[in-house]
C-alpha cells in the first residue's frame, strides 16, 4: 500500500498537499532481507530521473534541464491532461534522449531511470529497458525497526509470516512510474528477500501438519528424556550399591 | 555463525580425516579403505533393502538393527542438509535444504525415540566398560573390541542426552515464547547440539568399522558383539 511520511510529503505544514496520491509514492511495508539476515519492514521509492551513463557509473541530469523539454511536448500536444506526474511515453522519452544526446556528445549514453530499470536508445532507434542497480528502489526501514508489541510480527502465531497468503512473503509491492508505457509495475516480496517464492510457500504448506509435528516431537522427547532418567538413575543406584559392598 | 562454522570445520574434518588416516594405516592402502567402507554400505543397504523390511514374524533383533540403521541415515541426511550452507556458505540453512530438512526431522526424532526404547538396554554402561576406560587410562593391554565397544555405547549415551537440548531448543522455539534475541540463542543450542550429535555419530561410526569383520578380519566373536 502507499503511504506517506511527515518529511516526504511536509505532513503538518501549511498549505500542504493532502490528497492520497499526493507524491512521492512511497510503497510500505516492504519486507526486505537486511545484511545481517533479518527481515524489517521497510518503506520504498522507485527512482525517476534522467542521466548519463559512464565508465564511473550514472551522472543524473538536473530536473531544470529536462523540464522545458517536457513542457515543450505538452503544450504542443492538447489533448494530454497534466496528472500529478507529466506521463512520459516511449515516443517522448526517445526524443528526450536524442536530445540529451545532441545537447553533450562526450558525456555518455543518455538514459532515463523509471520503473525500477533503465530505458535507452537501441541502435534501430527503439527504447531498450535493462536492469540496473540505479534503479532498484531506495528502501528504509519503518520507525527506526522498533513497533509496540501488539503490532509486531508473530504476535499472532507462525502463520503472521508463515501462511501461504501473509503479506510477509507472499505480498505485492506496487513499483510506480511516470513512464506511461511501463505503467505501474507489481513486483513480489520475495524479489525483495533474495529467493525464490516457492521455497516459502512450500515452508508455508509444511505449516499445515505442524501441530501434530510439535505432538510427535514433544512425546519423542519425553520417552527420551526418561530413558536417560531412568538409566542414570540405575546407574546411580548400581553406584551407591557399590559403596555399600565395598563397606561390608 | 563465524564461531560456529570455524568450529563445525574444525571437528567434522578433523574426525573425518582422523578416522580415514587411522583405517588407511590398519588397513594399509586407500584401497583397502574404499573396499572396507563399501562392504559396509553395501551390507547396510543390503539389510536394509532385503532383510530390515518389517514382516510378521520379524525377530527384534532385526527391527532394532533396522532402525538404527534408519536412524543413522537420517541424521547424515540432516548433518547435510544443515552443515552444508553453514560450513560452504556460512549461512543458516534456507531453500531446499532447508525443506529437506524440517522434512525429515520429525522421521529423525522418531526413529531415534525408537531406537533409545529398543537400544537402551543393550547400550547400558557395564562393569567391563568401566574396566576398559581404566585400563586405557593406566596405559595397561587393553581389547580393541572391548575399547569400541566401550565407545559404541558411552557414544550411544552422549547422542541421547545431547538429543534433549537438540529437541528441546526446536520444541520451545514453535512456540511464542521467545522474542528474536530468544529465538536467535535456541537456534544456536540447536546448532552445538547437532555439532556434538554428528560427531559422536561419526566417532561410532568409525568404532563400528573398527570392531566389523570386513575392516578388522581378525576380530573375535566377542569383539564383533
Amino acid at each position: 500500500m502507499r503511504v506517506k511520511t511527515s518529511r516526504a510529503h511536509a505532513l503538518g505544514i501549511p498549505k500542504t498537499d493532502k490528497a492520497d496520491d499526493a507524491l512521492p509514492r512511497i510503497a510500505a511495508p516492504v519486507f526486505v532481507k537486511q545484511e545481517d539476515g533479518r527481515y524489517a519492514p521497510h518503506n520504498a521509492v522507485w527512482p525517476a530521473y534522467w542521466a548519463y551513463r559512464h565508465a564511473d557509473g550514472l551522472e543524473p541530469v538536473p530536473p531544470s534541464v529536462v523540464r522545458p523539454w517536457i513542457a515543450d511536448i505538452y503544450n504542443k500536444d492538447t489533448s494530454r491532461a497534466v496528472g500529478r506526474w507529466a506521463a512520459l511515453r516511449d515516443s517522448d522519452i526517445v526524443a528526450i534522449l536524442g536530445w540529451l544526446r545532441e545537447r553533450d556528445t562526450a558525456r555518455g549514453t543518455p538514459l532515463y531511470v523509471g520503473g525500477g530499470k533503465v530505458f535507452l536508445v537501441g541502435r534501430d532507434g527503439s527504447l531498450r529497458a535493462e536492469g540496473d542497480d540505479a534503479a532498484k528502489a531506495y528502501l528504509w526501514p519503518i520507525a527506526h525497526d522498533v513497533r509496540p508489541k501488539a503490532q509486531s510480527l508473530g504476535i499472532r502465531g507462525c502463520s503472521d509470516c508463515h501462511a501461504s497468503d501473509a503479506a510477509f512473503h507472499f505480498g505485492s509491492v506496487e513499483v510506480t512510474s511516470p513512464f506511461v508505457t511501463t505503467g505501474d509495475l507489481v513486483e513480489r516480496m520475495t524479489a525483495y528477500q533474495d529467493q525464490s517464492p516457492v521455497f516459502p510457500w512450500l515452508f508455508s504448506k509444511s505449516f499445515l501438519f505442524r501441530p501434530a509435528l510439535k505432538v510427535l516431537v514433544i512425546v519423542c522427547f519425553v520417552l527420551m528424556a526418561l530413558v536417560v532418567v531412568l538409566y542414570s538413575l540405575r546407574g546411580l543406584a548400581r553406584i551407591i550399591k557399590s559403596f555399600a559392598t565395598e563397606e561390608e | 555463525m563465524t564461531l560456529f562454522r570455524v568450529l563445525s570445520v574444525l571437528l567434522i574434518a578433523g574426525l573425518l580425516s582422523g578416522m580415514a588416516l587411522r583405517l588407511r594405516a590398519r588397513l594399509g592402502s586407500w584401497g583397502a579403505v574404499q573396499s572396507a567402507f563399501r562392504r559396509q554400505v553395501t551390507g547396510a543397504v543390503h539389510f536394509v533393502g532385503e532383510e530390515g523390511k518389517p514382516r510378521r514374524g520379524m525377530g527384534l533383533a532385526e527391527l532394532r538393527r533396522t532402525v538404527y540403521l534408519i536412524t543413522l541415515a537420517l541424521a547424515l541426511v540432516l548433518a547435510a542438509s544443515a552443515f552444508i550452507p553453514v560450513v560452504v556458505l556460512g549461512d543458516h540453512p534456507s531453500g531446499v535444504l532447508l525443506i529437506i530438512h524440517v522434512t525429515v526431522a520429525p522421521f529423525f526424532a522418531l526413529s531415534l525415540c525408537l531406537a533409545a526404547l529398543l537400544w537402551a538396554e543393550r547400550m547400558r554402561l557395564r562393569r567391563r566398560d568401566w574396566e576398559a576406560a581404566k585400563k586405557l587410562l593406566r596405559r595397561q593391554n587393553w581389547t580393541r573390541g572391548d575399547l569400541f565397544a566401550t565407545i559404541r555405547r558411552l557414544g550411544f549415551w552422549v547422542v541421547l542426552l545431547v538429543s534433549l537440548p537438540l529437541l528441546l531448543s526446536i520444541i520451545l522455539g514453535m512456540f511464542p515464547l521467545f522474542g528474536t534475541d530468544g529465538e536467535e540463542f535456541l537456534i544456536s543450542v540447536h546448532g552445538y547440539s547437532g555439532l556434538v550429535l554428528i560427531s559422536t555419530a561419526l566417532v561410532i561410526i568409525y568404532a563400528g568399522m573398527m570392531v566389523s569383520r570386513n575392516a578388522h578380519p581378525n576380530a573375535s566373536k566377542e569383539e564383533r558383539s
